[in-house]
Formats: C-alpha cells, sequence, structure tokens
C-alpha cells in the first residue's frame, strides 16, 4: 500500500472524481496504472489482457467513483481489489483447472515477483513490501503467493503444495495478519 | 467465528472459487462485523499488488481517457446522469425563456393549473420518479399520454432570495428550462411541467440567480430519466 500520504491523496482524487472531475481523475490514473498494470500482467501474464484488464478496471472506477463508500475502506484498496479480481476472473475462465494445477507443478517461481516485474526503486512501495513479504514463513509465502498472483484457489494451492485444505487457509490466513503487522495496515 | 475469518483471509486474496465466493458474499451481506473485518483484510491483501507495480504503454492511458470521456457516472441514488457538454443553441434559447414565462403561470396556482396537475396524478400511465440528493428527496410525477409532469418540492430546502431552483428537460440537444420555484415555507411546492415530457428526456434541477438563466449554470442537484 502506498505510504499513508500517498493514500490520502488518492482518497482525495476519487472523491473529486466522484464529482466528475476528469482532471482528477487523470491524476488517479497517474497515480495508480503502475500498480492496476503491473498487477494484471502478474496474473494474466499477458500484456493485452493485462492492458484490457487494466482499461476495464479504470473505467469501472470511474463509474462507480459516486457510489464509493468511504467507510468502506481506501481508494487504493478499491481499486486494486476491482483489478485483481478481474484479472483472477480471466485466468479461471481460460484455462481448466487441471491445466492451471499442471502447470503449477512443472514451473513454480521461487518468489512472487519474478522476471515478470520490472526494476523498482529501492524504498519505495514495491520494494517495501517485497521486504515485509520476506518476514513471512516460506510456507505463508508460498501459499499467499499462488493465491494472490498465481490467482489459484485455495483448493488448487492445496493439491500444488500437496498440504491439508484447513492447513492452507491458515497459511494463507496468518500470512496475511504477519504482512498487516509488518505493513502496520488493518487491524494487525 | 474461526471458520469464518479463514473464509474471510482467502476471500480477500480472491483464493474462493465462484461458489463459495457467492455463498460468502451472502454471509457478509448480513453480519456487518464480517464486514468490517473483510474491509481491514482488505487493506492488507491490496498492499501486495505493489509488489508487482510495472510501467504501463502511454497507450493505456489514452485508451482509458477516451473511454471515460463517453463513460457515464453512476449517481448514488441509482440515477443516471448524461453528461453533456453541448448546451442550448439560440432556437432553444427562445424556447426556454418563453417556458419560464409558461410556467410562472403555472406556479401562480390558478384552478385550470390545479385541474392539470390532478390530471397529471389521476393519469392511467402515471409514473413516480424520486430524485434524492444528500440534502434533499423530491418526487417528479408524470404521464407520457398527457405529456405532463408535476415536480413535487418535498424536502427541499429553502433558498437565498437572490437564488432559485430551476428545473429543466434534458436530453442529447441540451437542456430547455421547465420552470423555477421557492419552496413555500410550508414546504409544499408543485410545479407543472409541460411541453415535451417525453421518453429519453432527463428532468433535472439546479439552482440558479433569482428570475432563472436561459441555461444551466448551477450545478446539477438531482436528476430523473423519464422512460
Amino acid at each position: 500500500m502506498p505510504s499513508g500520504e500517498k493514500r490520502r491523496e488518492i482518497d482525495s482524487l476519487l472523491v473529486a472524481v466522484s464529482e466528475g472531475e476528469e482532471a482528477a481523475f487523470a491524476s488517479l490514473y497517474d497515480a495508480t496504472a503502475g500498480v492496476v498494470y503491473g498487477l494484471a500482467l502478474r496474473v494474466v501474464r499477458d500484456q493485452a489482457r493485462a492492458e484490457e484488464i487494466a482499461q476495464e478496471t479504470f473505467v469501472q472506477v470511474w463509474r462507480q467513483a459516486p457510489r464509493f463508500d468511504r467507510e468502506r475502506g481506501s481508494a487504493m484498496a478499491w481499486i486494486t481489489t476491482i483489478a485483481h479480481r478481474r484479472a483472477v476472473d480471466l485466468v479461471r475462465s481460460e484455462q481448466a483447472s487441471r491445466d492451471r494445477i499442471k502447470r503449477a507443478a512443472v514451473a513454480r517461481p521461487d518468489t512472487p515477483f519474478d522476471s515478470v516485474a520490472s526494476e523498482v526503486e529501492e524504498a519505495s512501495d514495491a520494494a517495501l513490501v517485497r521486504a515485509a513479504l520476506t518476514n513471512l514463513t516460506d510456507v505463508q509465502r508460498e501459499a499467499l503467493s499462488l493465491a494472490y498472483f498465481d490467482g489459484y484457489t485455495y483448493r488448487e494451492v492445496a493439491e500444488i503444495v500437496q498440504a491439508p485444505l484447513g492447513t492452507v487457509k491458515t497459511r494463507i490466513r496468518d500470512g496475511l495478519q504477519q504482512l498487516g503487522k509488518l505493513m502496520g495496515v488493518g487491524d494487525g | 467465528m474461526d471458520d469464518l475469518r479463514d473464509l474471510a483471509a482467502a476471500y480477500v486474496v480472491d483464493a474462493l472459487d465462484d461458489i463459495e465466493r457467492a455463498a460468502f458474499e451472502r454471509t457478509m451481506a448480513s453480519d456487518p462485523d464480517l464486514s468490517a473485518h473483510v474491509a481491514d483484510l482488505l487493506e492488507v491483501s491490496s498492499t501486495l499488488a505493489d509488489a508487482a507495480t510495472a510501467e504501463p504503454p502511454a497507450r493505456l492511458k489514452d485508451a482509458v481517457l477516451a473511454r471515460v470521456a463517453d463513460a457515464e457516472q453512476e449517481r448514488p441514488s441509482g440515477l443516471v446522469f448524461t453528461r453533456s457538454t453541448r448546451w442550448m443553441g439560440a432556437a432553444a434559447a427562445a424556447l426556454a425563456v418563453a417556458a419560464i414565462i409558461l410556467v410562472l403561470v403555472a406556479v401562480s396556482g390558478t384552478t385550470s393549473n390545479q385541474d392539470r396537475i390532478d390530471d397529471v396524478f389521476a393519469a392511467s400511465d402515471r409514473v413516480d420518479l424520486a430524485l434524492r440528493s444528500d440534502a434533499f428527496s423530491a418526487t417528479f410525477t408524470y404521464s407520457l399520454d398527457l405529456q405532463r409532469g408535476v415536480f413535487d418540492s418535498g424536502s427541499i430546502p429553502p433558498i437565498s432570495q437572490e437564488q432559485t431552483y430551476q428545473l429543466w428537460l434534458t436530453d442529447a440537444a441540451g437542456p430547455v428550462s421547465a420552470g423555477i420555484f421557492s419552496p413555500q415555507d410550508d414546504g409544499l411546492t408543485r410545479v407543472l411541467v409541460e411541453g415535451d415530457v417525453a421518453p429519453g428526456k432527463t428532468l433535472a434541477l439546479t439552482i440558479e440567480p433569482q428570475g432563472g438563466s436561459e441555461q444551466p449554470t448551477g450545478d446539477v442537484l438531482a436528476t430523473a430519466a423519464i422512460s
């Protein structure tokens, strides 16, 4: 999550967007497109599809901005959640679960951020969360990564890592909780 | 609720399948504590997105801005407001002035106008639309057969002497004034709207300087789409 100051800036931009201000929307795009596009690209692993997902995400943000309820969380969380769900739904609709599990068994990336992601500056938001992720246990990081970055369901993750369903759910839950503490976000 | 919290974590990283996700969302809808917990978790899971940051191609921004230029925003009340950058031409402006005069007569409340108002409420094809904003709720009742509507100002707050509320009927060709009014102290103001009350038009409400304007200058407070 971007620093508190940047997060608040994005919240303010969204308020202006909700009033129909196109200039604010362009600024919102500038502030968030790297994350939205990068996330889509990492999940769907295809530039054209990632661009489509990013485009649909931003159009949805524009359309629904007036209905966004500030009480329910940050603008950034809302925006990334839209993008993430679209990306995950796309990969699941395009390839059968069986095939996707097979692919994972063959080629599991060591880290959630492999060569698909571009270089990031030290101490940038990206570097911060990557550093936080190294502080999770291996199995927590693995479960979170397979779920979040590869779009597997927890059942599929359980099959890939050969662990019980309950164990995988716990790893995802504990991993998130730990991440929250490290990033100072959420109720952690 | 251990089980629910496990599911909540899986839910926020989109690790539930479609059926589980739908079931979980139903559970959330009736459990505010769970919803609040999920909202907190979403703040955490969204930090993961940063790890994947990548520079998008320049054409993406062009494509997004082009799409948004034509896209309508969803108003909080569920009404759709169509942004039109084309306002009135000279001919329509003349019509608007005539419309203001007509409706000023209507608002003065002569008996025949009361009949015309009653007819709308009695019409067999009567439609009632709500116009809502944070500050008030009002209604617009219309009949396509009669090509006539009645705007009831409901809980609209009073405004200063230097200002007036103004109604507009708009479509792709632009807005035409449909009347001006100031809410009465006893709260009830009904404005007879005659003229082009037809499908495809939108009734809009703005605040204008006293006496009304030829074209809208104030922010649109609420709209209702006639269909």
